[in-house]
């Protein structure tokens, strides 16, 4: 069993909270991805779990075993990190036999190990060549290689696709995806990228400022984000977020903006139980408006064209509503051509809003 | 305002060609990319139009003035890179004023110009502040506006996003093209991100080893690539690509691969001056591939190999007989791992490339 279990981890740097009573469980064989932006605390909790890191307070566990005082070698967990220190000086079979090497596994072995490891990442072309003649993928494909040759029970992978460009990332995501499940290993995984998150984990923990804002499968943290945080983290681009005044009137409860007014009956008893506040976010994504160049729903607001950005099978559109500077954005099929100052009108997908409270910045709805 | 004219660049270095005869034209107030992977030439380009190269062949105009042997200050560019030079212990007002200072523009005027551009740009309330306390976004702001208001004949942008954070770089990449539009400032931006050189440009330059493969307006380059490399490069995920061959005869045009056959009849036409047997590579967007959970008449039979959501649609991996094949769903529907489905090809969007030089043939 590769179970790992945190519980209230507290880390602080001097006077900087890192981390702040960081608990969650990570279930055996599950891919488990750490997301946040850049200085979140997603390393050091990873960090934390190999145990480069002793935690201030908090226990680790891994298995059943409590392993906060377990030197990181004896942890039997192999981590990846961003920075792919290959040895310049060994060839790729070299290089990925290393830490078999290390504990003095059989010749035999080490061999039967590598080969199918190479095989299974199609790297085999690569065992001869040295690491200065490898491309960014390439790297990449040998390192994970090394991460994963010695079978450990957890993989911690630290942002492993970080410096590769945009069009190896997208395959070497999908290729990972696809490797972990056939390895069938526990693997706990840290990115900024909120595309790497939703699409490879099983499930994500969204961290900010050193807490876990949400620990949720993709579907939830994209569709059922548990505050404001979450909301604009998950998602390219990012979701609207528009001030708004909640008062209910003769019946009615109504989403009041500077510059349309929400009618939001449906979810009145909902919002009534949950709000503390008359001060709400509407949340709403690109790809939830309803976007047309004539009126053809009465619920639909008219708005200005700030600029549209054609984006291959898609075309983003930014959008004035009435005086307001902030824009909107919305999401339409490719080819639609709009400009600067035209009208077009826009209807919120009332299935898919998101309220937040002001204040807190938790979700409402 | 200002037309760039590049005719017959060529740039060495040693024994590397960097630009390999490049020739295109850049009109008056347009917004042109120059696309391409590290190594392709698009900064060698653009530092031979800024002077800070000098080309070993060929010519470079603004209208109708060659300025090959002119002294960069004296060309009339501005230049913003990704590393905003941007003085920190300043304010953001002298950090903007700073070129109009140095051409001692007299004051009233400055502070005239530079608050005019500031409310262009949105950062009016902190042109008092300090400019080293500002956000990376108010920071480029700063950069581009200081150099708009040189009134450069042309503007360089050196990968001017590609230090913002992605939300930040989404903003900013649309008040960028707001703006260029409002001023219609001749600009010229070098980029590696497909993303974004369509998303903002009237014109894409893509290139790749030194040389331009097409250059054309973004529907044009995503719709029509002009070769495999164009059209492996734009468009995210990108476009899948499978060999196969071509059987022709009178009526029937059909694409065989080992493990499907696809009937491209519509296209007969275009297909006139090949000859049957020929070998092809096929190129077609994930968005025009259909996966349905029963496979019918008119799919091809694959596995699911992987699947990634990504919230509002997910993208499929399908493998078919050695082959992967990337496919763009409704978020609504899911697929699991070694599912085995039908996939439908769109055929009238299915592109098909020459095996041997990679051009376009459909």
């Amino acid at each position: 069993m590769a179970s790992i279990r945190l519980v209230n981890i507290a880390k602080r740097y001097g006077s900087k909270t890192a981390l702040d009573n960081i608990a969650f469980e990570v279930r055996d064989k599950e891919f488990f991805v750490i997301a946040g932006p850049p200085g979140a605390g997603a390393t050091t909790t990873l960090r934390i779990i190999a145990g480069l890191e002793r935690p201030d307070a908090g226990e680790v566990y891994i298995g059943d075993q409590l392993v906060n005082d377990v030197e990181p070698k004896d942890r039997d967990v192999s981590m990846v990190f961003e920075n792919l220190a290959l040895y310049p000086n060994k060839n790729g079979y070299d290089n990925i036999a290393f830490p078999l090497r290390q504990r003095k596994v059989p010749v035999e072995e080490i061999r039967s190990r590598v080969i199918e490891v190479a095989r299974m990442l199609k790297i085999e072309n690569l065992l001869d060549r040295y690491p200065r003649t490898y491309s960014g993928g390439e790297l990449q494909r040998v390192a994970v290689a090394r991460a994963i040759v010695r079978r450990p029970k957890v993989y911690l992978l630290d942002q492993p696709l970080a410096n590769l460009d945009a069009l190896i990332r997208a395959n070497m995501r999908a290729e990972l995806k696809r490797l972990v499940r056939e390895i069938g290993q526990t693997i706990i995984y840290t990115t900024h990228d909120q595309i790497e998150a939703v699409s490879m984990g099983d499930r994500i923990a969204v961290i900010n400022a050193g807490r876990i804002r949400q620990l949720d499968t993709s579907d939830g943290v994209y569709g059922r984000p548990k505050d404001k945080f979450v909301a604009s983290f998950i998602g390219s681009p990012r979701m609207n977020l528009i001030g708004c005044t909640y008062e209910v009137k003769d019946d009615r409860a109504l989403l009041n903006s500077d510059s349309f007014s929400l009618d939001v009956t449906s979810l009145k008893d909902h919002i009534g139980r949950n709000a503390k506040d008359s001060e709400l976010i509407l949340g709403i994504r690109p790809e939830d408006i309803r976007t047309e160049l004539t009126q053809k729903s009465m619920e639909a607001f008219q708005a200005t064209v700030y600029v549209a950005e054609p984006m291959g099978s898609r075309t983003l559109i930014s959008a004035q509503l009435g005086k307001e500077k902030d824009v909107i954005r919305t999401m339409v099929p490719g080819g639609t051509t709009v400009k600067p100052g035209d009208k077009v009108w826009l209807e919120f997908d009332r299935n898919k809003i998101h309220i937040f409270d002001k204040k807190t910045e938790e979700a409402i709805v | 305002m200002t037309r760039v004219r590049i005719e017959g660049l060529t740039k060495v270095f040693g024994k590397t060609l960097a630009v390999d005869n490049l020739s295109l034209e850049v009109r008056d107030k347009e917004f042109v990319s120059l696309l391409g992977p590290s190594g392709c030439g698009k900064t060698t380009t653009l530092n031979c139009i800024s002077g800070l190269e000098t080309p070993t062949k060929g010519d470079i105009y603004f209208d109708d003035q060659r300025i090959n042997d002119m002294p960069p200050k004296d060309r009339g560019i501005g230049l913003v890179f990704q590393s905003y030079a941007i003085f920190g212990y300043m304010t953001v007002f002298e950090n903007l004023a700073f070129g109009l200072r140095i051409r001692r523009v007299p004051e009233d005027e400055i502070k005239h110009e530079v608050e005019q551009m500031a409310e262009f740009l949105g950062i009016r309330e902190v042109l008092q502040e300090k400019a080293g306390k500002q956000s990376l976004t108010n920071l480029q702001k700063t950069a581009i506006g200081r150099t708009l208001l040189i009134k450069p004949k042309v503007l360089l942008l050196d990968e001017p996003l590609s230090n913002l954070d992605a939300d930040a770089r989404d903003v900013m990449r649309a008040e960028l093209k707001r703006l260029q539009r409002d001023v219609e400032q001749t600009t010229i931006f070098v980029t590696h991100d497909q993303l974004e050189a369509i998303a903002l440009s009237d014109k894409v330059a893509i290139m790749n080893l030194g040389r331009l493969q097409q250059y054309d307006t973004p529907d044009v380059v995503y719709n029509h690539p002009k070769n495999q490399f164009v059209a492996n490069f734009v468009g995210s995920p990108s476009m899948n690509i499978i060999d196969c061959s071509l059987k022709l005869d009178n009526e029937q045009a059909v694409l065989v691969h080992p493990s499907f056959t696809l009937d491209v009849t519509n296209m007969r036409h275009h297909l006139e001056k090949i000859t049957t047997g020929s070998e092809v590579v096929v190129g077609i967007r994930p968005e025009y591939l259909t996966v349905t959970k029963q496979p019918s008449k008119l799919s091809v039979a694959a596995t699911v190999y992987v699947t990634e959501p990504l919230g509002h649609e997910n993208i499929v991996y399908l493998q078919l007989d050695g082959i992967l094949l990337r496919a763009v769903t409704p978020a609504a529907v899911n697929f699991n791992i070694n599912e085995k489905v039908g996939v439908e090809f769109h055929k009238d969007k299915i592109h098909i490339f020459d095996r041997k030089d990679g051009e376009a043939i459909v």
